[in-house]
């Protein structure tokens, strides 16, 4: 028998409606062991049980009494600790922010409430969404870092303690979570998932979506968070592809562009699984060829650093020219430096940055996706939140990525795979991961040891 | 040592000229916050300055 916790968003959804399960159990099983974990993962910041239990016993009342349900109706979630929901504070890892509550929900969390789904809290996420490691736990390891910035998310949603939760990334801050805890991240397009609401890092580069457990969940989520929103400026208008048939409907033969400029720069175990993932893949039926990019990977990284550093830097100035006391040592050091890169040097990089999406768009137009490793190594210590290295190209370019667990080392740490897809061509990609995912079959989970 | 674009400049000396301007914007006490990042914004400084554009070339 599978376990309340055990189950995906899907699978929770399915049997919410067909009366198998109630939403009550399900909210209270999880909040029991977000309780239990709580002294060692510490995935979460706040803990919504009056809010949560509420929300079960309502969501409970309409499936009794015949009422209608959206596709997460009575489905736990998480939100990262930089998005509002309404009368919980959103401290973004900053003191001076505790404690004051939220008078709305972010576009996100309102959209995954009116789907049915119930927030049962802030997952914690390190300070501003930058690269100051948190103090969450790996449940993998505990000497190793969940990485961050969606480090609670990451962990939490791997401790089976919520099946969804919301992450965000401007380097790399959903694929590495997913990654180094051994679940699915899904970073949409740019401007494909609304950020109002959700503090900012670096406006040109931030992105919201999913940590969860399944590419089938991670389509049932960005199926509902997808959409225009006119609080958001840089939100697109394009019409949102149903995208829950493409996980029904795998490719038959995906073409998959294996990234060897990233093996050349992964870890040797690294390098090795992920060519043992395209040795499968191909044994499997995908058409996998090797793509080398027409610039240089530090090219990339250059230009994404510039882009994030004083785009930090603006949004932070009014705060570090105030009182930066309260601020961690990592994102006080970038947002007062980036107030000296030149603006040449920003609008350089912005330059470079268009000519990097021309030449990348036309690597993609022989394949469905490209494959890397997610990350170029496994999770380090936790002094650290690891190397963004080979997720952030995608967040510069604005690309739909996704990370799927596919693997685990002697050293007990999973390996990831990451897939990147086109412009706005989320269906593919999806399409892609479910039938990798299939192929990989990763059934693997984090001991439970707290 | 200065912070205009200039490819012929090491990544030591972009260095050099970004611990300057930082220390006149913030002050030399100032410095020790920033150590963290010099390296890398320094390196990405210069890493940009390699990639020469035309006027004519993309807009950002």
């Amino acid at each position: 028998m599978t376990h309340l916790h055990d189950l995906t968003a899907a699978e929770a959804a399915r049997q919410i409606r067909s009366r198998q399960i109630s939403p009550v159990d399900l909210v209270e099983a999880l909040l029991t062991r977000i309780e239990r974990s709580q002294p060692m993962l510490k995935a979460f910041v706040t803990v919504d049980y009056e809010g949560a239990r509420a929300a079960a016993r309502a969501a409970e009342a309409t499936v009794a009494t015949g009422g209608e349900l959206g596709p997460l109706h009575g489905v736990p979630f998480a939100a990262k600790d930089i998005y509002d929901a309404a009368g919980l504070p959103t401290t973004a890892g900053y003191r001076p922010l505790e404690g004051i509550p939220a008078r709305s929900d972010s576009f996100t969390v309102a959209r995954l409430k009116a789907a049915g789904a119930i927030l049962v809290g802030k997952s914690i996420t390190t300070q501003f969404a930058s690269s100051d490691p948190s103090p969450t736990v790996n449940p993998w390891r505990a000497d190793r870092t969940p990485a961050g910035s969606s480090s609670g998310s990451g962990a939490g949603v791997a401790a089976r303690l919520v099946p969804i939760a919301l992450g965000t990334q401007t380097g790399g801050s959903i694929l590495r979570p997913a990654a180094y805890n051994g679940v699915v991240g899904l970073k949409p397009t740019y401007g494909r998932v609304s950020r109002q609401g959700i503090v900012p890092l670096s406006w040109s580069l931030d992105h919201a979506g999913p940590i969860v457990r399944s590419v089938e969940d991670a389509a049932l989520v960005l199926a509902v968070i997808a959409g225009h929103d006119p609080a958001d400026p840089r939100s697109l208008a394009a019409e949102v592809p149903d995208y829950l048939p493409a996980v029904r409907s795998p490719l038959d033969r995906p073409r998959l562009g294996l990234l060897v400029d990233f093996l050349d720069r992964s870890e040797p175990l690294v390098s090795a699984q992920l060519q043992e993932v395209a040795a499968k893949a191909s044994a499997a039926g995908a058409i996998v060829r090797e793509v080398r990019l027409t610039s240089p990977v530090d090219l990339y990284l250059a230009v994404h650093s510039i882009t994030m550093q004083t785009e930090a830097a603006a949004v932070h100035a009014a705060w570090i020219a105030r009182d930066r006391s309260a601020y961690s040592p990592r994102i006080k050091a970038s947002a007062m430096l980036g107030q000296v890169v030149p603006a040449w040097a920003y609008l350089h990089a912005q330059r470079l940055r268009r000519r990097l999406v021309a030449e990348t768009a036309a690597l993609h137009a022989d394949v469905d996706a490209f494959l890397l490793p997610t990350a170029s190594n496994q999770p380090p210590g936790p002094e650290t939140t690891g190397d963004a290295s080979f997720q952030a190209p995608w967040s510069l370019l604005g690309l739909p990525s996704i990370s799927l667990p596919s693997g685990v080392s002697d050293a007990g740490l999973p390996f990831a795979t990451q897939l990147v897809g086109r412009h706005l061509d989320e269906p593919t990609l999806l399409r892609a991961a479910t039938w990798l995912e299939t192929v990989l079959a990763f059934d693997a989970q984090p001991p439970e040891n707290w | 040592m200065t912070l205009r674009f200039d490819p012929t400049q090491s990544v030591e000396e972009v260095q050099a000229a970004l611990r300057n301007a930082a220390e006149t914007a913030w002050g030399a006490d100032a410095l020790p916050e920033i150590e963290l990042s010099l390296e890398i914004a320094a390196r990405a400084l210069w890493r940009v300055s390699q990639e020469p554009l035309e006027p004519s070339d993309v807009e950002p």
